[in-house]
């Protein structure tokens, strides 16, 4: 009350005629406010967790982390994510740059009409990929050994079981995103640059190596980062796949912790801590290189002309790795999984009896439609409101230079870099105790998901909004615009590409999340990837596939709408 | 407090001769079934359950049992409307107890796979005491009496793909002691967490270990069994070939596969080893008195049947299978179980993990 | 009466004064141009002075308000101001009429129309309207830009390097239509640029700037024929510099050793010093094919034949001068040369 009265007071005597509390300074504080307490809420839990005993009676301990970084489990864990997501990251990004190269920069037959298809990838939950690759690939009983048996006489030549079978199911879901990423720095060069280098005698593989390479830098930098942490982060394929081979990460270690007897959550807090510091070093590596790039003015993405590289003989080639490339990530797991939720059992010894449609049948109940209204209502209507969110943050984040901000900016990262089984614990923890009426609702879900996808959003809104000048906005203001009114005129008019984008994009992790969704849900509030997870859990293998099937049809079905309504898709492609 | 009132109330109904009371109509139904399956327990118990009108079950992954016991349920007691939610283990656990302790009560029944876990609930207070009319029917060893009652057992299993092991074989498989014949070498799929995870994937080496030795487990590592992440993909590798047997392994885990028509079987060699999947009522139900009642119809005849058509081993005494799978030729249920406390080994988890994790080569 | 005051100006990024203390008044009417290499501050001026940059310290009075000072900030969209973008800022998304309309605030469709039209025609781009900005030259979407600051009749205008992205031709019509617009609606402008061309031609006033200070505030004419230092000198013409010892200075002038030959100016130095640097402009440099005369006698050392005129260099006894002559010379030839008091440029060493 005091505050209240006071206030307006105090801004009599500071600013005469000018009102302190303006729309812009409530929206900000409100913005900032509630990003903070969202991110700080869970945040505070896992910490407060990491200090506290498991199972004990809340005693003070430092024994969580004298376990993590004390001991050698974790140390050597840690050690293989990071060996693991590297090697991920490079050859995701390698093989995505060679992608982008070709649809941007060469005259490969076909490729541009295929170009929307790469970023499929994307939208496969990567536990579902790695159920499909073991029906593939299982040393003994995998289709295609079975099938290599068969012509060649070789048993047991692919071992999906592996160090190298991990690496191959997280390079085909990433390489798409690494694709994504650097054919829009691809087509942001000015092509006279690298005819200016051919000019003066350079060929084009040195030119690329030489002029293009420096240019796209930042976004490689930035996307290995995304990549790194997004493998660092997953926890189905080391399960599932590291598992059986010996190759255990921190997130599969963490995993047992939160499911042991009695569950350690608080040790899995502690270990989270290590994930945090590969992301911390990786943000200030990046910001390194990010103040490095200022100097690239040519990143303006105005675009230019844009030249094709002439392949000759060739191009079949580079169409063939395109087109291998959707093969693999697409077409072969689709195809298996589709036919696996056909199965009433995976095996590739194949009788009349094996087939079935009971896995779709059980789903033709009310259920699966109750499921469906609420990831819809998560994933495209949270997601439009999410992104919505997202710009108006890095928007007020961009303009106001307080101590606040910065702090807000930081505090974005956090969640996006923490394990989302961890922060779902947080969250779980914090909405518990609060007398709210979100806890055990969809609200809930939404909260966390946005949280959860903070960093990412912001980066991307971030630079999405670097893509509208600020002369634009000034000259908004100049005209008589305060900033709320010069981005509802300006700004989100011409985000409007770029907003499709990052909607694609989180739409995707909104409707395919598991992580958060699994420990926050309730009876009412359950969605299609968790009802497959308990599925999975059931042992229900092939009704789950069934459920994948139907959750990667509806995903294309959103997105093909989408597109159409909106070009969602092209506008990820072309930003 | 409640509870107690509510025990008092039973008691007090023993000595009421049944004819005395004054019942609904729309109970008549309800009450004369309750007489005969759950002898004892008062009519004021239906009268409450009804008024509360519904109870809410948090249970595992088996969601067609699970189904199947409420469906039976609701047409005994039509006044009482069941809601389920089905949750894979960890995170039912930490579901109920966070609620518990935040004083956010939605829970009125909770399932849980570790008895060990269950038993540290009771002891916490987490867990209604409630003893069930059908109480004598349950072994010691499988419940915590006035507390928690099994509706399964989940017991070690050795399962082979039919396809790819002989008869000689399967005759080796149907005892603990013959699985470790280096025949099986490179064939062998276990499900085993090196942090130890649940009680359900650990119990049956901890078992093997105290009942036949270390030399018996170094005989087992010797096998380089392939290590899956739990119990489902470890099933379905062998039900796809991939591997040719699975040793001590949870039978729950492979009996969906088996109902599907995968070439699988198993024997459970003596003395059966496995950990009873335990229910108990919250001590801070919302709907004390429907989970209750649904308590006693879990563990009356009819109820421990509907789950059991579809769920894993009943252990209740006398009590006839009614599974499918239990109809089978090949199907023999073990005369004894193992003496190994269950109890014993959650204090003696670290110490028989860095054995266990040495033997298997578990990092 | 001065429209535009600024006073004690100060903007600090990190450590760096931006713009160390400055303070200028621009009075109703006239033209001011900052003129000063990239990095110099004068954009930053700018854009402190339309509120888009929050100063430091200081004070800014525009038309009697005060717009920044202590306790005030009046937001960029309360300034009415208007202002010119180098990079024309037009929003893409918005037809001709929707940019230059924006600015016209709560008035009736029929009154935008009116006004818009009016702003068209003023650059001489009537019935564009409904186009759209991309599809229109660069030249072309200039003229919408100053359009659109002009539509709502603004007293002051600000420009940012509003010609530098138009080729040569184009900048010098635009430049003087500038200028005649700007007179003709009675504005008070603002103008930055790098290019001293430009501001000799537009300006009434120019402010040199140089690490964030006014190096020195003069007519065009008197900063080109009286630079206060070295760096004004360079930038705006160009020039020869030589380094000399003062041998005399008094309130009448100055005269100066050159090592060789003296030179006397009718400048002199704020303060008192032993060396001084002499600045002499090419065409300022007479010659004469006549080297008999009592003056300096120097030798061709090489030519450039420029059109108009042509650059000669020539050697003084071993000094390099450069003079842009139309007298005909051929290399080694002797030749008189003869440069005015007036035009010796005595600047501190």
């Amino acid at each position: 009350m005091v505050m209240q009265t006071a206030m307006p007071l105090k801004a009599e005597a500071r600013e005469p005629g000018q009102p302190r509390i303006t729309p812009l300074r409530m929206t900000t504080w409100a913005m900032f406010g509630s990003t903070l307490l969202m991110v700080a809420l869970p945040m505070f839990y896992l910490l407060y967790g990491s200090f506290v005993q498991d199972g004990g009676e809340h005693a003070f301990t430092l024994g969580n982390y004298a376990e993590v970084y004390g001991g050698e489990v974790f140390l050597s864990r840690f050690w293989n994510t990071v060996v693991l997501s590297a090697t991920v990251a490079v050859l995701a990004i390698l093989l995505g740059s060679l992608l982008a190269w070709v649809v941007a920069r060469t005259n490969a037959p076909g490729v541009r009409k295929a170009a929307p298809l790469l970023i499929v990838p994307i939208m496969m939950s990567n536990l579902v990929t790695c159920l499909a690759w073991i029906a593939l690939a299982a040393p003994n009983a995998g289709l295609l050994n079975v099938l290599i048996f068969n012509l060649t006489g070789i048993r047991r030549v692919l071992d999906i079981y592996s160090f190298t079978g991990m690496v191959w199911v997280l390079v085909l879901n990433y390489a798409a995103f690494a694709f994504v990423s650097v054919l829009g720095a691809l087509r942001s060069i000015d092509a006279d640059l690298e005819e200016a280098s051919y000019l003066l005698g350079v060929n084009p593989v040195k030119t690329a190596f030489s002029m293009t390479l420096p240019l796209v830098f930042p976004t490689l930098a930035s996307t290995f980062l995304l990549v790194f942490v997004f493998v660092a982060e997953n926890f189905a394929v080391p399960l599932v796949l590291g598992t059986p081979s010996g190759y255990e990460t921190l997130m599969s270690q963490i995993y047992y912790a939160v499911a042991d007897t009695p569950a350690k959550p608080g040790l899995a807090a502690a270990a989270g801590t290590m994930l945090l510091l590969i992301a911390l070093v990786g943000t200030l590596w990046q910001r390194r290189i990010m103040a490095n790039a200022k100097r690239y003015v040519t990143m303006g993405g105005k675009g230019g002309r844009r030249k094709t590289t002439d392949l000759g003989r060739w191009r079949y080639l580079a169409s063939a790795v395109v087109f291998g490339y959707l093969f693999f990530s697409v077409v072969l797991p689709y195809c298996a999984l589709v036919t696996a939720s056909l199965m009433r059992f995976v095996t590739s010894r194949l009788t009349w009896e094996l087939w079935t449609l009971d896995n779709y049948r059980k789903l033709s109940d009310g259920t699966f439609l109750h499921l469906l209204t609420n990831s819809f209502l998560v994933a495209v209507v949270g997601g439009v409101v999410a992104v919505a969110f997202y710009f108006v943050l890095s928007y007020l984040l961009s303009t106001s230079q307080t101590r606040f901000a910065r702090l807000t900016e930081y505090a974005a990262i956090m969640p996006t870099v923490t394990p989302s089984i961890l922060l779902a614990i947080g969250f779980l923890w914090a909405f518990v105790a609060l007398p709210l009426p979100l806890y055990g609702t969809l609200g809930l879900i939404f909260i966390a998901l946005v949280v959860r996808s903070l960093g990412l959003g912001v980066r991307q809104s971030r630079s999405a909004l670097l893509q509208v000048s600020t002369d634009l906005v000034d000259a908004a203001r100049i005209g008589g615009a305060g900033p709320l009114k010069a981005f509802r005129d300006i700004v989100a008019p011409a985000l409007k590409a770029p907003l499709m984008s990052i909607w694609t994009l989180i739409f995707v992790q909104f409707f395919l999340d598991v992580g958060l969704s699994v420990v926050l849900y309730s009876p009412n509030s359950m969605t299609i990837p968790v009802y497959l997870w308990t599925k999975m859990n059931g042992g229900e293998v092939t009704g789950a596939f069934a459920i994948a099937v139907l959750e990667c049809t509806i995903i294309f079905a959103v997105l093909f709408v989408a597109e159409r309504l909106f070009g969602t898709v092209r506008a990820s492609l072309n930003r | 407090m409640k509870a107690r009132l509510t025990l008092t109330c039973a008691v007090l109904a023993l000595a009421v001769p049944a004819w005395a009371q004054d019942v609904a109509p729309e109970h008549a139904d309800a009450w004369a079934f309750m007489q005969e399956a759950m002898p004892g327990v008062p009519y004021d118990l239906l009268a409450a359950a009804c008024k509360e009108g519904t109870v809410m079950i948090y249970n595992g992954t088996w969601g067609d049992a699970q189904k199947n016991q409420i469906a039976a349920f609701s047409k005994r007691f039509p006044c009482v409307n069941v809601t389920n939610f089905e949750l894979p283990t960890s995170e039912r656990r930490e579901r109920f107890v966070i609620e518990s302790k935040a004083g956010r009560h939605t829970a009125d029944i909770v399932q849980d796979t570790d008895p060990g876990v269950l038993d540290a609930q009771s002891d916490e207070g987490l867990i209604l005491e409630y003893k069930i009319s059908s109480d004598a029917q349950f072994a010691d060893s499988l419940k915590k009496s006035g507390y928690w009652y099994p509706v399964r057992i989940a017991l070690a299993a050795n399962a082979w793909n039919l396809d790819n092991v002989t008869d000689e074989e399967i005759e080796l498989l149907s005892t603990w002691q013959g699985m470790t014949d280096p025949r099986f070498k490179g064939r062998v799929g276990i499900a085993m967490s090196p942090s130890g995870g649940g009680g359900v994937t650990l119990y049956p080496y901890y078992a093997l270990y105290k009942t036949y030795g270390e030399d018996f487990m170094k005989a087992f590592a010797a096998l380089e069994p392939r290590n899956f992440s739990g119990a489902n993909t470890l099933a379905g590798a062998l039900a796809s070939g991939d591997i040719d047997v699975a040793l001590a392994v949870s039978e729950t885990g492979i009996i969906p596969l088996q109902g599907q028509g995968a070439p699988i079987e198993w024997s459970l060699p003596e003395p059966g080893m496995g950990l009873a999947t335990g229910q108990g009522i919250s001590a801070n139900a919302p709907h004390p008195n429907a989970a209750r009642l649904y308590q006693e119809y879990a563990f009356s005849d009819e109820g421990y049947a509907a789950f059991n058509l579809y769920g894993g081993a009943p252990a209740k005494t006398g009590f006839a299978d009614t599974r499918p799978v239990a109809k089978e030729e090949w199907y023999e249920y073990p005369k004894t179980f193992s003496d190994v406390d269950p109890r014993l080994m959650i204090t003696e988890k670290t110490e028989f993990l860095a054995l266990n994790n040495a033997w298997f080569g578990l990092k | 009466m001065s429209e535009i005051l600024v006073r004690n100006l100060v903007k600090t990024f990190g450590e760096t004064n931006v713009i160390d203390d400055v303070t200028f008044t621009v009075p109703r009417g006239e033209i001011l141009v900052i003129l000063g290499a990239s990095g110099c501050g004068k954009t930053t001026t700018l854009r402190c002075l339309a509120g888009l940059e929050k100063p430091t310290s200081g004070e800014i009075v525009i038309d009697g308000k005060p717009m920044f000072g202590r306790n005030i900030d009046v937001p960029p969209e309360n300034r009415g101001l208007g202002m010119v973008f180098q990079s024309y800022a037009l929003w893409p998304h918005k037809t001709v009429f929707g940019n230059v309309s924006y600015g016209l605030g709560n008035l009736s469709t029929e009154e935008k129309r009116s006004k818009v039209r009016d702003a068209l025609a003023l650059v001489g781009l009537s019935g564009t309207e409904d186009r759209f900005p991309s599809t229109l030259s660069g030249g072309q979407q200039q003229r919408i830009a100053l359009a659109r600051s002009a539509a709502a009749r603004p007293k002051v205008m600000l420009l940012d390097e509003p010609l530098s992205n138009l080729d040569a031709k184009l900048r010098e019509t635009m430049r003087s239509e500038l200028r005649t617009l700007i007179n003709e609606l009675g504005m008070t402008a603002i103008y930055i640029t790098h290019d001293q061309s430009e501001a000799m031609a537009l300006a009434d006033q120019v402010i040199f700037m140089r690490n964030g200070k006014i190096e020195q505030k003069a007519s065009p004419r008197e900063i080109y024929n009286r630079p206060r230092t070295r760096a004004v000198a360079e930038f705006i013409g160009s020039a020869t510099f030589l380094d000399g010892r003062l041998l005399s200075s008094n309130g009448v002038g100055s005269e100066v050793d050159l090592g060789g030959f003296t030179l006397r100016s009718t400048s002199t130095l704020e303060r008192a010093a032993e060396r001084a640097v002499v600045a002499i402009r090419p065409e300022r440099v007479k010659l004469s094919q006549d080297a008999s005369g009592g003056g300096i006698i120097g030798k061709v050392r090489s030519q450039v034949f420029l059109g108009e005129a042509t650059e000669y260099e020539i050697e003084v006894h071993g000094i390099q001068l450069v003079s842009k002559s139309r007298v005909e010379l051929s290399a080694g030839q002797p030749v008189g040369v003869s440069i005015a008091p007036d035009d010796v440029i005595l600047l501190p060493a």
